[in-house]
């Protein structure tokens, strides 16, 4: 529990992942890591390629299970194999590849496949499905065959799946990263809305700087490790090295330290829009 | 060496249920030393437009003409063509299938029929020319990490040596370090003479490396011009649902506020710049 | 497009009467017409069969192009077929060709037996071509469930069916992709003799059985994560109901086959 009181969904307590291949050689993706994950909250978590990110996130669901510490998910340690399938139940993942995750040749027997699985009567299946298409806007799609959709419509039609199984939360791991930028603003925009009207957990992976700072809490990853967990506004006054994590910053920030640097009075930790232009007009009225 | 595509249509499966105008009617035209970018909505035509150009397609209407002679399906014009102008799809690492990064690079060369000596020459040449350390290559190419193998893909294309080089979203899927870093390389290249043709979803590449643009909307070409000369069409733009980079939406947000800054505005450092100019012109009217 | 001229098992939609048949029902009407096929040995017999097959084909507004199409591939397995048996059956010799003679018996064998190719290929490929795969697929499941109980794992080999099917189009993308992008490096997948094409394929092949296997643990892990555990506890979201049509049709079949082996 935190101060807030809002209970801890996801826990991980000095958690720990290495990757053992053949005798000799170690990998330790994940060190020791200390992180909550609160229900109904929008985290980013951000790191480069090779940050151990996609490894955190597959011990969020027990398709990981630690190698040192600790995972809890609702009260239940991954590693008690016996626990599995309703972690699974409680957090459902999307993953990069959007051809990769969807085994059904229709969007409606897709999103099926999760409700198949948990043994879910077929009358009820129909409602459940009909009510998930329409909350994601592919009512019209449901006989649609994959290989014809978009990148966007595809990682759509997989949160479609996994929101029917009615998951506590969604881990969205890299999901955009092989999308075009339109892709990646519908499905940004769609687990925002599922965050608001539903108090859905969505722990969002990325490396776009632009897409975490709209989380309500941004976790900066690197080299296995939480090198930063703060809320966006302050992320970028850490005084983290940013390039030498390997990420970008947002462009008003970019601005913002840019101005900054030539005798500008501007808070260069800015990272919204809105707050920018109004850094900008203040500056303006005081010439 | 220019490339130019006069009033091309390509038609994909005609007389089948799948028939499909894919292009109409276009023009473009590629002199030496360009950097020429290619953008539209999904589905706009562009892999087909730049497909022409290396002839893995043919139109089917027009003709396309590549340093004076008219593309056309002989065999052997065929393999000179595509030595010249060099070919990277999206995702090329899903393209590697030797057992060293060397031998995978040296494919190209080796269908070339250049001796051991030529080829172990462009073989190296071109890892540098991508950054891969020399013991890579003995490596096999299954064993690196995405980017490295991307690097592997690009470098088996330029071993080709062409003075042409077309790349087919070359930064999808890199982190942001990726991106910068093979966005430099590109610099390098085209700066050094290479002329390219690059297709992208990313304005923010554009802005960085292409000097021309032309935009594809419906098979056909909507806009063409400069880089600024296109950028600058924010309405046209915004019609064919098109981004341009994100500085120049801050910019344009903040004309809106009343702030004199120049739209023209494509890169951060140009931001800065242009930022800090309408800010101290302004102190400077108001001290007068 | 590679992808479009590949037709899987060559569906061709429609809405007719055949097409919206239970697939169980034509598959186990298939299943049934070959049996009487070989029990049948009078071209009478035969006959009733060839009338069963117009009447389906016509009900199935099936153009007789696409039926004879399923022909070509096996045409030369039949002339063969036919050939030998006419000259290898004993008997009354007709007529002679070098040391190879075509006796009475041997033309009545092989009547028989082009009879019957004929009639087992064109039926057979009436039922791709009114069932979609993905349906001759949940046909095969329900078919296959009764013997799960000794052994048959009838939901694993449908699932690996599906995701098959699902991935063919994907797979067949791939390697049209894969092909440019070797081809634009020099690769030449045209010439050459037979060994030097094979050899030719690797920069296709390797490509895409490692993109193939990355794939499948992809999906594996994404299985999982949605609960796939196997069949066991799994519902059906898709229900096979056999209707009113099902039943007629079932019915006019075996009084086809009745008087097909009496007449």
């Amino acid at each position: 529990m935190n101060a807030a009181g809002n209970a801890s969904l996801i826990s991980f307590r000095k958690a720990g992942f290495t990757y053992r291949r053949g005798e000799e050689i170690e990998v330790p993706a994940v060190k020791g890591v200390d992180l909550d994950i609160h229900r109904g909250e929008f985290l980013a978590i951000v790191g480069s390629n090779g940050s151990g990110k996609s490894t955190l996130a597959k011990m969020m669901n027990a398709l990981l299970v630690p190698t040192e510490g600790e995972v809890i998910v609702d009260g239940m340690p991954t590693a008690e194999e016996a626990n599995v399938w309703d972690i699974r139940r409680t957090v459902g993942m999307v993953f990069q590849n959007p051809d990769n995750q969807l085994v059904s040749t229709t969007v409606e027997e897709e999103v099926a496949f999760g409700l198949e699985n948990l043994g879910v009567p077929t009358a009820e299946m129909h409602g459940v499905i009909d009510r998930v298409l329409g909350e994601i806007g592919l009512a019209t799609m449901r006989r649609r065959e994959p290989h014809n959709l978009s990148g966007g419509q595809k990682q759509r039609v997989a949160i479609a799946a996994v929101l029917a199984m009615q998951p506590e939360c969604i881990v969205m791991d890299e999901a955009t990263s092989m999308l075009d930028p339109a892709g990646r603003r519908d499905v940004l925009e769609t687990v925002r809305h599922l965050c608001r009207e539903r108090n859905l957990a969505v722990v969002f992976i990325t490396h776009f700087m632009e897409e975490a700072v709209q989380a309500d809490r941004v976790v900066v990853f690197h080299e296995g490790a939480v090198a930063v967990d703060a809320e966006p506004k302050t992320v970028f006054g850490e005084g983290l090295d940013l390039d030498e994590i390997g990420l970008d910053v947002p462009v008003v920030t970019a601005l913002s330290r840019g101005l900054g640097e030539l005798g500008f009075d501007v808070d260069p930790t800015i990272t919204e829009m809105e707050e920018f232009v109004e850094a900008i007009c203040r500056l303006r009225s005081r010439t | 060496m220019p490339i130019a595509l006069e009033n091309v249509s390509y038609t994909y499966a005609p007389g089948t249920p799948w028939e499909h105008v894919a292009l109409s009617e276009v023009t473009v035209r590629i002199e030496d030393g360009d950097f020429l970018g290619i953008v539209g909505p999904t589905g706009s035509g562009k892999s087909t437009l730049v497909q022409h150009m290396n002839g893995l397609l043919f139109p089917s209407d027009g003709r396309v003409v590549v340093d004076g002679d008219e593309v056309g399906s002989d065999r052997k014009a065929l393999r000179d063509l595509r030595r010249k102008v060099g070919m990277v799809f999206q995702y090329p690492e899903h393209q590697l299938f030797e057992e060293t990064v060397w031998a995978d690079i040296a494919f190209g060369p080796k269908n070339l029929d250049l001796d051991e000596e030529e080829i172990a020459r462009r073989v190296r040449w071109a890892s540098e020319s991508v950054g891969l350390p020399e013991d890579i290559l003995e490596r096999s190419p299954f064993e690196l990490s995405g980017g490295q193998m991307r690097r592997v893909a690009i470098a088996g294309v330029l071993a080709m040596q062409g003075s042409v080089l077309i790349l087919d979203e070359p930064t999808s899927g890199l982190d942001p370090r990726g991106r910068a870093s093979l966005v430099e390389q590109l610099r390098a290249l085209n700066q050094a003479g290479m002329t390219m043709v690059m297709v992208s979803h990313s304005m923010e590449d554009m802005a960085l490396l292409v000097n021309r643009i032309v935009v594809l909307s419906e098979g056909r070409v909507a806009l063409a011009g400069t880089k600024r000369e296109v950028f600058t069409q924010l309405e046209a733009l915004e019609t064919l649902s098109l981004d341009v980079p994100r500085v120049t939406q801050v910019m344009l947000r903040l004309r809106g506020e009343g702030v004199p800054v120049p739209l023209d505005v494509m890169t951060v450092n140009e931001g800065i710049d242009a930022l800090a100019a309408a800010l101290r012109g302004e102190k400077d009217h108001a001290s007068q | 497009m590679l992808r479009n001229s590949v037709t899987i098992g060559q569906y061709l939609p429609g809405n007719s009467l055949v097409h919206r048949l239970d697939p169980r029902t034509k598959i186990l009407g298939v299943l049934g017409y070959v049996v009487i096929l070989f029990l049948i040995r009078d071209f009478a017999g035969y006959g009733m069969m060839a009338v069963i097959t117009v009447l389906t084909a016509a009900v199935a507004r099936l153009p007789l192009k696409m039926l004879v199409r399923g022909l070509r591939p096996v045409l030369f397995i039949i002339v063969l077929t036919v050939t030998l048996n006419a000259v290898m059956t004993p008997g009354e010799l007709l007529w002679s060709v070098g040391p190879f003679g075509v006796t009475r018996e041997g033309l009545f064998q092989a009547a028989i037996m082009a009879c019957r190719l004929l009639l087992l290929i064109i039926t057979t490929s009436m039922l791709t071509l009114t069932t979609a795969p993905i349906d001759l697929t949940d046909g095969l499941e329900y078919l296959m469930g009764p013997f799960r109980r000794i052994g048959v794992p009838a939901h694993e080999l449908a699932m690996m069916m599906t995701i098959a099917l699902r991935f063919i189009p994907t797979l067949l993308d791939e390697a049209e992709r894969i092909m440019k992008a070797q081809m634009a490096r020099g690769a030449d997948f045209q010439s050459g003799g037979f060994i030097q094409r094979a050899k030719n394929m690797v920069p296709l092949l390797v490509p895409l059985f490692v993109s193939a296997f990355r794939r499948a643990d992809d999906l594996a892990l994404a299985m999982e994560a949605r609960c796939y555990r196997g069949g066991e506890g799994r519902s059906r979201f898709k229900i096979l109901k056999l209707g009113p049509s099902d039943l007629a049709a079932g019915l006019v079949m075996i009084t086809g086959f009745f008087a097909a082996l009496v007449v």
